[in-house]
This record gives structure tokens, C-alpha cells and sequence, in this order.
């Protein structure tokens, strides 16, 4: 039983598609790990999420090869309720992932759990817990409906953490924040990924987050593996640029100030954090 | 086992239902004891379904579920209960802007429960008609008072039938060119034109001491029929697509039973009329002589298959432009599109 | 984790407990009462039944300050209350009690009584769904039906559609006032308006399909299809005597109606 979400040789075509999204791709997410997903568009990212949760093939049809293990175990034959404790997944769209028929913040969060049956006083333990993770206790009594979508971005996260997966994959979760707010959910998830041994992965534009909290780097291409490695060294690789991928600030200042010829130093790396 | 007794039970009690409210209506029954007996059927039926049937995906130790519970149950998947909510929000939507900010006389506020009897199934359709006519009842800011909730019963009506269609595949593309659209579209004219010539000739109908209908009526009937069969034929010839035929005749028949049922709703609620701006029709037969019951049924079968007949080209044309891969996974999805592994194909062709 | 021995204290703000003589009411007890209102303004043909409904749904109406508000929503339905009034005083069929000649239109007493009694059962049945819709809150009725075993996805459906509706109505306000920016008419001839509702159909439905796979998607993924029963977190109050109101109500109303019906013409 080896730890870890292993994706082993994964194949996925989705229903109807002539062409694969993703071919024969490897990857593994150890616990208390951090693994930052980046591509150009179309090249395989949300598709890579929803075949690390289970969702896809189970919820959405199409054609799995290749294998998906979390924790030693193949994800294939699992139902969606056991997925979900397992690997949470956040979703791109805040406003699609709220279910909209709660009421209060609170409750919305308490959704996970109570599907799940637990009694009320774990229910209510893991809703305190998820909202304090998050810092978002003072919205534990607004409308899920009357908020910002960078507010019911942190609600959705708040919600899939209140399941307590083993991995929690993120789907491009700070896409409606603003920088402050990018930051402060990317403090959540290092903290998360610490105080509960979770695994994350974590598909990001913005590369200066993954820069601050992720352990190894993936790159996509047409849904295949271009590059994986430890962080720093992909996001430092030339090639980032022709697969389609920005490199991070502090990169291309870096390079600017050696290329006129100024001494890169410690500090300058420290000023742009 | 109590639970499948209540479900064989119900699904008798449903088919009954329809049978003897076709006959009732012809024979112009108006008691409103047994109308509202027949009708609050459809309340606690879906009630028992909903909460007897198990989760969709396994069953609980050695409780295995019947086969009605098992066929209620499979029309309520997940992609089911997420598509009802938006389902019914449409039909509001829809039905409210066109008859308040565009004013016109269509009601366009079945389109979500045909939509999904077609895609899921007689019972999620059923439901989607019903709550929306509750729901919009209440709604603030938009209920309209007291006019809409006992409709809720045709609501629930035509959502079960369209699950019958959806079962039938009658909105599978039928892609086809010259001859072989020529006869879909000539029987779907002859089976309208049977149903058409039925219905108006009974006697009752025919006859203004016993509360027919004056003679104007039965000129409308053939203009109305006339252009329906001319914009039928145009749409079949235009897409090339044969379900324009069937579609039709299912629109025609929903309609009709939509004024059936309809009918001694409004007689009895609300004297004969609706309030909106069918009630000159209503008024203008009542001059010719027809009683209450016969005035909303003449309205009801003036507008409603032409109303119902649109809004089911309109579910056509919206299933033809879905994404087969996101049909695919309905209930009746199979029965719509058909996915290979290869390549997506919409019907039977390319 | 130390199990509590008992249920932990929630917050008001999602007790949300109501107070108030009648608003305090279980929502299924107020649920009946809208129903018994209903049955007997229906069932009961003649003044009596409609009557005796309107007093207490204007009574209960009054002991729960919403009056105003439950005559305002009546409101809503003028066109409906005129049109029966009209339709029906001057073109009852097979009357021949003449009230008054107008032109070529024939009012007749029993037309008019016909109009008015029906008026009276309208009006009464849109005031007890007012008073419903006005004192009780939906997700009050649907989590105590959930108590008693509706299951979550009658819950989910009815929740979710209530929050659909305002977010896709704006939607088709904002397409239907981006056509008329457009030039398209909502005034005109007929086939120009039906012109302009094409375009407006398209961005709605697709807007709306467009969300339901990953909406079922993310259902999927908060464990919605785990088998058993949902925990609860709110409780409403009930107790045996609202109970026994209920089964009063329910089972009198029904008495009434089958009694008017047996004993015709006993009562006006």
C-alpha cells in the first residue's frame, strides 16, 4: 500500500471525442506534498484534475487507460461518495460548485458532511474547523448567493476541506481572486498541506504562487507530461516559455538584470517574494 | 414490499387517471370532488417516489430494490436533480419575460418540463411542471397571485407525456433527404388532421342547443391547420431532418390533452376563465351559446396544441444544438444520441 | 475526537427559529391550514365554504401582521378577478334572470352570482397561498419535510430552484434589453415581437444547460449520492397539539366538503 495519488500511464478520452485529452501521463502526489499543474490553454489541465479525482470516467462517461491509485488503491471501481472523501476537488467555476440551496455560509459548508451522515456535533466540529482554515469565520452567516466570487471561491475550498480529503486537488482556485486574496489561499494551502497531511495538486496561471508553496512542477502540452520537476527548477527552465507558459516575475526580472548585466543578488530575490 | 404495492398502486392509479380524465372530459363531467380526487394523485405519488426510492448508486445490504422502485429511482440520476432546478428556472424565466415584457399570447413556460421528460423520463418531467407552476406561485415579485398553482396538474400532465415521447425517441434527429421526408410529414397531416376532425365533430360540439360552438370555430380549425401543416412541411424540407413530423404530431397530442385536462380545472376554479388574454375567446364562444365547460375547453383546444406544438419544435431544435456528450448521460440519452468510442453522431447518420 | 453526548448549541443565524403566534406555527401545521382554507373555499360550493375560509385566512392573516402584504399580492390577480367578474356576469350560459341590458350584452342574476361566489372562492385561496408564502419560509418547509423523509434530492431540487430563478431571469432581462439596445421591438406588430424572442431563447437555455454537468459534477463531488439519511441540522418546533390541529383541519375540511356535497343545498 503505497502512499500517494499515482496517476500510472493515464490515458483519457472524453465521450464522443476522437482525440485523447490526455495521453500516458505519470504523476505523483505524496502527502504533505504540493505538485503545481501548468500548460497553456487546452493543454489538458481541468481534465488532468477531473481524472486524479475519480470524476472522471465515473460522473462524466469517456475512456480511461492506464491507471489512478489513491493510496495503493484504484480509483476506478470506487463510488463517487468514497471518491469524495478521498480526493476533493475544487472546481474553476465558484458559482456552478455552491450547491444554491443553503442558506447561510455555514450551511453550505456543512453540506459535505451532513450528505455524508455524520452526527450533528461532528458536523458542526468540521464546518468550525474548515472556516477557521480558510479565515473566513466572519462569513459563517452570509448568503452563499450574495457573494463576491472570490468570497464563494473560499466558501467552495472551505467546503471540500470540511470532507477532510487525503488529497485535495485544485483546479485553478485563485482565478477570481485578487493578489492579496491569491496569497492568502495559497498561506491555506501550505498550511493545510502541513497540519493535515494532505496532498495537493494544484493547477495555477498565476506562477509566483507555486513558486512560494509547491514542492515539484508538471508541465502539459497536449495533454502529455513536458516537463516534471522540483519547482524551482522547472519554473526556472528556458523551455517554459515555448510550451506556452509565462515564467514567473521573479524569473524574468532575474534574467533581465543578468542579461544588462547587473549581479543578481539574495536580496533582490527576497524583494520580489 | 409495501413499498412496491404503493408504487404498483400508484403507477394503476396514474394510468387510470389519464384514461378516465379523457373520458370525463368528453362527457363533460364537473363535479369538482372527483376532479380534485383524480388530481392530488399526482402530489403524494411523487412524494412516495422521491422519498422510497434508494440512492442512485448501491443499494443498502440485502434490500434490493424492486423494479418499479428501481425504475423510478433511474429517472432521478444525479445529472436528473442537477438539471431539474434549471429546468424549472427556465420555465419561469421564459414564460415570465415572454408574457410580461414581450406580451405576446404563447406561453413558452413548458419548455424546461418538456425538456426534461424528453432527456429523463415521465416522472422528473412530471415533477419539473409541477413545481414550477408552485413555484412560481410564490415567488416573490413575479407570482401571479392566485392564477397558476391548481394548473400545476396539466403542468405534471404534459411532463409525463413528454417522457413517454422522450421514450419513444421521438426528438432523435432523423436526418433523411427528398422521398423519404415526404412521408413522415404526409402521415404526421393525416394523424393530426384524424385527431382534428374527432374532436370537433362530436356532438356536442356540432350543436348550439346543447352548447356547441359557433360556426366560425371550425373555419379557424382549418386555418390554423393549414398554416401548422405548411410550417411543418417548410421546417422538415429546410433542416432535412424527418422528427420535424413526429414532433409535431407529439405537440399536437400534448396540446390536446393539456386542454383536456385544463378544461375542468378552469371551470371549476375559476369559472371558465384565466384571466389573461384567452378569455375573449372564452367570451366570444359563451356567446355562441357554449357552457362554462365547453367555453375553456374550446380556448384550451384553440391554443394549446398550437402553443405546445411550438415549444416542442423549439426542445428540438435546443436538443439538436446540446452537446451529445453532455445528452449522453440522461436517463433517455440513448435514445437521443449515440456516442462511439470514434466520433459523436447526433441520430442515426452523419 | 471525543463524541459530544449531546447535540452541540448552534447559532440563531442558522436556528432560525420563527416567532409569532402564527408565524411560530411547525410550516406543516401552516401548510394544512392553507390546504383545509383551499379545500373548503373549493369544495364547498355556494357562499358558505368560501366564506368561512376567507374569515380565517383574514384572521390568521391578521394575527400574523401580514395583512397588507397578503392584499397587496391578491393584487397580482386583478386582471383574473375582472375578467371573472365580467365574463361570467354577462355570458352565463343558460340564464335568463336579466339584471341589465347593455347593447348587445345581457347581465343576469345568475350570472352575477355565479361571478361573485367565484370571485369570493379566487380570492380566498389566493389569500391563504399568500398567507402561506408570506409566514413561512420554504427552507423551513422543505427541511421539516425532510425530517420526515422527503430525502435530500426533493430538498436539493426545490432549494436549488428557488435561487435559479432570480439569477436566470436577470439573465433574460439583461439579453432582452441588450436586443432592445439593438433595435429590436418590444412594442409592435406581433411577428416582430416573435422575432425578437428568438434571440432571446438561445442565451438563456444554453447559459443555463451549459452549468448542469458540472453542477452535477460538484453534487458528485460533495458526497451527494451517499447512501442513508442526511444529517439535519435544524429542528423546528412541533408538538402533539399542532398535531392534533392538523389532523382536525385535514380530516374536517374533507368532512365538509363530502357533507355539502351529500346535503345539497342546505347551506347558501
Amino acid at each position: 500500500m503505497s502512499p500517494g495519488l499515482q496517476l500510472v500511464g493515464a490515458s483519457y478520452r472524453y465521450a464522443g471525442s476522437s482525440r485523447p485529452a490526455l495521453s500516458d501521463v505519470g504523476l505523483t502526489v505524496l502527502p504533505g506534498r504540493v505538485v503545481g499543474v501548468v500548460g497553456a490553454n487546452e493543454s489538458g489541465k481541468t481534465t488532468l484534475c477531473l481524472v486524479a479525482s475519480g470524476l472522471a470516467p465515473v460522473a462524466i462517461g469517456g475512456r480511461l487507460d492506464g491507471s489512478v491509485r489513491v493510496d495503493g488503491v484504484e480509483t476506478a471501481g470506487l463510488a463517487p461518495h468514497r471518491l469524495a472523501q478521498l480526493c476533493g476537488m475544487l472546481f474553476q467555476n465558484s458559482l456552478t460548485q455552491l450547491s444554491g440551496a443553503t442558506a447561510t455560509v455555514f450551511e453550505e459548508v456543512a453540506f459535505g458532511p451532513a450528505n455524508l451522515g455524520l452526527p450533528v456535533a461532528e458536523v458542526v466540529d468540521r464546518v468550525r474547523w474548515a472556516l477557521g482554515l480558510v479565515g473566513i469565520d466572519a462569513l459563517a452567516l452570509r448568503d452563499p448567493a450574495r457573494l463576491s466570487g472570490g468570497q464563494g471561491q473560499l466558501v467552495a475550498l472551505a467546503s471540500v476541506l470540511a470532507l477532510r480529503p487525503r488529497y485535495l486537488i485544485l483546479d485553478e482556485p485563485t482565478s477570481e481572486l485578487d493578489p492579496a486574496g491569491a496569497r492568502s489561499v495559497a498561506d491555506v494551502l501550505s498550511r493545510v498541506a502541513a497540519e493535515t497531511g494532505a496532498g495537493i495538486l494544484l493547477v495555477e496561471h498565476k506562477l509566483e504562487i507555486l513558486a512560494g508553496i509547491a514542492d515539484e512542477v508538471v508541465v502539459l502540452e497536449g495533454g502529455k507530461v513536458a516537463l516534471a520537476d522540483e519547482a524551482a527548477t522547472v519554473l526556472a527552465d528556458p523551455r517554459l516559455a515555448g510550451l506556452g507558459v509565462e515564467p514567473p516575475a521573479g524569473v524574468r526580472l532575474e534574467r533581465a538584470v543578468v542579461g544588462a548585466g547587473i549581479e543578481w543578488s539574495a536580496a533582490m530575490a527576497a524583494a520580489i517574494r | 414490499m409495501g413499498i412496491q404495492l404503493y408504487l404498483i398502486l400508484a403507477a394503476v392509479w396514474l394510468v387510470a387517471f389519464g384514461l378516465l380524465s379523457f373520458r370525463l372530459a368528453l362527457r363533460k363531467e364537473r363535479n369538482p370532488v372527483i376532479w380534485f380526487g383524480l388530481g392530488a394523485i399526482f402530489g403524494p405519488v411523487a412524494w412516495m417516489v422521491l422519498s422510497s426510492a434508494p440512492a442512485a448508486t448501491e443499494p443498502q445490504g440485502d434490500q434490493r430494490p424492486g423494479l418499479l422502485s428501481h425504475w423510478a429511482s433511474s429517472q432521478f440520476t444525479t445529472r436528473v436533480i442537477a438539471l431539474m432546478p434549471v429546468a424549472i428556472a427556465m420555465n419561469i424565466a421564459l414564460g415570465y419575460t415572454t408574457q410580461k415584457v414581450l406580451n405576446l399570447p404563447i406561453y413558452l413556460d413548458s419548455i424546461g418540463t418538456i425538456l426534461v421528460g424528453v432527456v429523463a423520463g415521465p416522472l422528473p418531467g412530471a415533477l419539473t411542471g409541477i413545481l414550477s407552476n408552485l413555484i412560481w406561485q410564490y415567488a416573490p415579485g413575479i407570482g401571479s397571485g392566485s392564477a397558476i398553482g391548481p394548473f400545476a396538474i396539466t403542468a405534471g400532465v404534459i411532463g409525463f407525456v413528454s417522457g413517454i415521447w422522450g421514450y419513444l425517441g421521438v426528438f432523435r434527429a432523423r436526418p433523411a433527404t427528398g422521398l423519404r421526408l415526404i412521408v413522415p410529414v404526409a402521415i404526421a397531416i393525416a394523424v393530426i388532421a384524424v385527431l382534428a376532425a374527432r374532436m370537433y365533430t362530436i356532438p356536442q360540439y356540432t350543436d348550439p342547443n346543447i352548447g356547441g360552438y359557433p360556426g366560425w370555430v371550425y373555419g379557424a380549425i382549418v386555418a390554423i391547420g393549414a398554416v401548422a401543416a405548411m410550417a411543418v412541411g417548410l421546417f422538415v424540407f429546410i433542416r432535412r431532418d424527418a422528427a420535424g413530423a413526429w414532433v409535431a404530431v407529439a405537440g399536437a397530442f400534448t396540446g390536446s390533452i393539456a386542454a383536456l385536462v385544463s378544461a375542468p380545472i378552469a371551470a371549476n376554479v375559476y369559472e371558465g376563465v384565466t384571466g389573461s388574454g384567452t378569455d375573449f375567446i372564452v367570451a366570444t364562444l359563451r356567446q355562441g351559446g357554449a357552457d362554462v365547460y365547453n367555453s375553456s375547453l374550446g380556448q384550451g383546444l384553440l391554443s394549446d396544441p398550437i402553443d405546445k406544438t411550438i415549444t416542442c419544435f423549439v426542445v428540438l431544435l435546443i436538443l439538436s444544438r446540446v452537446s451529445p456528450r453532455l445528452l449522453a448521460r440522461f436517463p433517455f440519452g440513448e435514445r437521443l444520441v449515440r456516442i462511439d468510442d470514434g466520433s459523436a453522431v447526433a441520430g442515426d447518420g452523419n | 475526537m471525543t463524541p459530544a453526548t449531546e447535540a452541540p448549541v448552534l447559532p440563531d443565524y442558522i436556528l432560525r427559529i420563527p416567532t409569532g403566534t402564527f408565524r411560530g406555527l411547525n410550516p406543516l401545521t401552516k401548510l394544512v391550514f392553507a390546504a383545509a382554507a383551499a379545500i373548503v373555499a373549493f369544495g364547498v360550493r355556494g357562499w358558505t365554504g368560501p366564506a368561512v375560509a376567507f374569515v380565517a385566512v383574514v384572521v390568521c392573516g391578521a394575527l400574523s401582521g401580514s395583512l397588507r402584504r397578503m392584499a397587496l399580492f391578491s393584487l397580482a390577480s386583478l386582471p383574473l378577478l375582472v375578467s371573472i367578474l365580467v365574463v361570467n356576469t354577462f355570458l352565463y350560459p343558460g340564464a335568463h334572470d336579466t339584471l341589465v341590458v347593455i347593447g348587445p350584452l345581457t347581465a343576469t342574476w345568475s350570472g352575477a352570482t355565479a361571478a361573485l361566489q367565484g370571485l369570493l372562492r379566487v380570492v380566498a385561496f389566493g389569500l391563504s397561498a399568500a398567507l402561506f408564502a408570506l409566514t413561512t419560509s420554504i427552507d423551513d418547509l422543505m427541511v421539516e419535510l425532510e425530517r420526515r423523509g422527503l430525502g435530500r434530492r426533493g430538498s436539493y431540487v426545490v432549494g436549488s430552484a428557488l435561487g435559479a430563478v432570480p439569477r436566470t431571469l436577470e439573465r433574460a432581462r439583461e439579453v432582452a434589453d441588450a436586443q432592445r439596445g439593438r433595435g429590436m421591438d418590444t412594442e409592435g406588430g406581433p411577428l416582430r415581437r416573435l422575432r425578437g424572442l428568438v434571440p432571446l431563447i438561445g442565451p438563456v437555455v444554453f447559459g443555463a444547460l451549459g452549468e448542469v454537468e458540472e453542477r452535477a459534477m460538484a453534487l458528485e463531488a460533495r458526497a451527494f449520492t451517499a447512501p442513508g439519511r442526511r444529517t439535519i441540522l435544524r429542528a423546528l418546533p412541533d408538538s402533539s397539539r399542532q398535531r392534533m390541529i392538523r389532523w382536525t383541519f385535514l380530516v374536517g375540511s374533507v368532512a365538509a366538503v363530502a357533507a355539502s356535497l351529500a346535503l345539497p343545498g342546505r347551506l347558501p
